[in-house]
């Protein structure tokens, strides 16, 4: 990663009236290049399936950093090019249809989500789906519906805290996942969270709630998870 | 206690339908959230095996049955093997995951069908 004051100088270069088109781009690549690191800091926990396509938004970000970094201001290049990241994934997440998701539904699943964790609390045991039809104000329909929702989609907003979890590399730990021949090209490319929520659920055969306990997630975040993954990995045999 | 039923031809697009099925009738068997998935995932996972043995025009069947915290499914389809191959060496991964998420897994051929019969049950 380039510099703070690096970065400052190319910027002041680059908005000098006398620089030439080939140098400009020459000064943006150098600028975008010094930032892969930061992009991939960012799109870590996301879909492998995309990562080519989140490099391209995470540059994208990169570049209205750079036509939009005040010098003048008390704030490095790398912070204010992260929040541009940040936003152009949000933007991007927000438009793709594959996840969208009503406003509606997502209160439905914050309802439920809140009703099982309180019922856990008060009972120490997960509700049945006719206990946690009685703790909400929702009918049978609405659950299912956000319940679905909740499977079908693979990415987690960006201020779901489950996406900053410092998860050690789990690939020693699971070493023997790579056995499965098949996968293993979507194995490889799992995120170590999602490696080790792999290794726990079918190799120590722990329950989705004891996960969740385990890496502080709630149960519903981890069923998401494991339906990416799952997906995944069969995408992988049926291209194979 | 409820029943369903559902043939659909052996295409993966169908498997939406069959995880939103095995969602509603594990409802109705008043499972816990966790267990309403794990059915979602051994019904999927179920009709990918199947799809691993048939062939293209063949069809795919299913039966749910909701009894009070257990989601039974009862699936088969045509096979052409006269004899089933080795399943957790052939299944791999996908034998770790059926096996790891049901109470209950039954694979045989009979008649010259493969069935895979499975139970998921709500622990608490």
């Amino acid at each position: 990663m380039l510099s703070a004051a690096a970065v400052n100088s190319l910027i002041v270069e680059l908005r000098s009236p006398d620089v030439s088109t080939s140098r400009a781009d020459e000064i943006k690549s150098e600028i975008v290049e010094g930032h892969q690191g930061l992009i991939r800091h960012f799109i870590r926990l996301r879909d492998p399936q995309l990562y080519e396509d989140l490099v391209q938004i995470g540059t994208i970000g990169v570049l209205a950093a750079i036509d939009k970094f005040d010098i003048g201001r008390n704030v490095s290049f790398g912070t204010f090019a992260g929040e541009l990241i940040k936003g152009e994934l949000s933007h991007f997440y927000r438009d793709d249809s594959t996840i969208h998701i009503s406003r509606s539904v997502k209160s439905h699943l914050s309802q439920i989500r809140a009703a099982q964790e309180a019922f856990i609390a008060q009972n120490n045991c997960q509700p049945s789906f006719t206990q946690l039809e009685n703790c909400v104000n929702l009918n049978r329909s609405e659950i299912l519906n956000a319940l679905q929702a909740n499977y079908s989609t693979h990415f987690s907003s960006l201020s779901d805290p489950d996406l900053h979890l410092d998860v050690a590399d789990s690939r020693n730990e699971f070493d023997f996942i790579d056995e499965w021949e098949s996968v293993r090209p979507a194995i490889d490319l799992l995120t170590p969270l999602d490696r080790k929520i792999l290794g726990m659920r079918f190799i120590e055969q722990k329950k989705q709630s004891e996960i969740a306990d385990e890496l502080n997630m709630n149960q519903m975040a981890i069923s998401r998870r494991l339906t990416a993954i799952l997906e995944q990995l069969r995408h992988e045999v049926n291209i194979a | 206690m409820t029943e369903v039923s559902l043939c659909v031809p052996n295409q993966a697009e169908y498997l939406r339908v069959i995880r939103q099925i095995a969602m509603v009738v594990g409802a109705k068997a008043d499972l816990t959230l966790e267990a309403l998935d794990e059915g979602q995932l051994a019904s999927d996972e179920a009709a990918n095996i199947l799809m691993k043995f048939n062939q293209p025009e063949d069809s795919l069947y299913f039966e749910w049955k909701a009894q009070p915290g257990s989601l039974h499914l009862r699936s088969r389809t045509r096979c052409l093997l006269p004899v089933l191959p080795d399943l957790p060496e052939t299944l791999e991964y996908a034998w770790v995951i059926i096996s790891a998420i049901t109470s209950e897994l039954d694979i045989f051929l009979d008649g010259g069908e493969i069935h895979v019969n499975l139970t998921v049950t709500s622990t608490r």
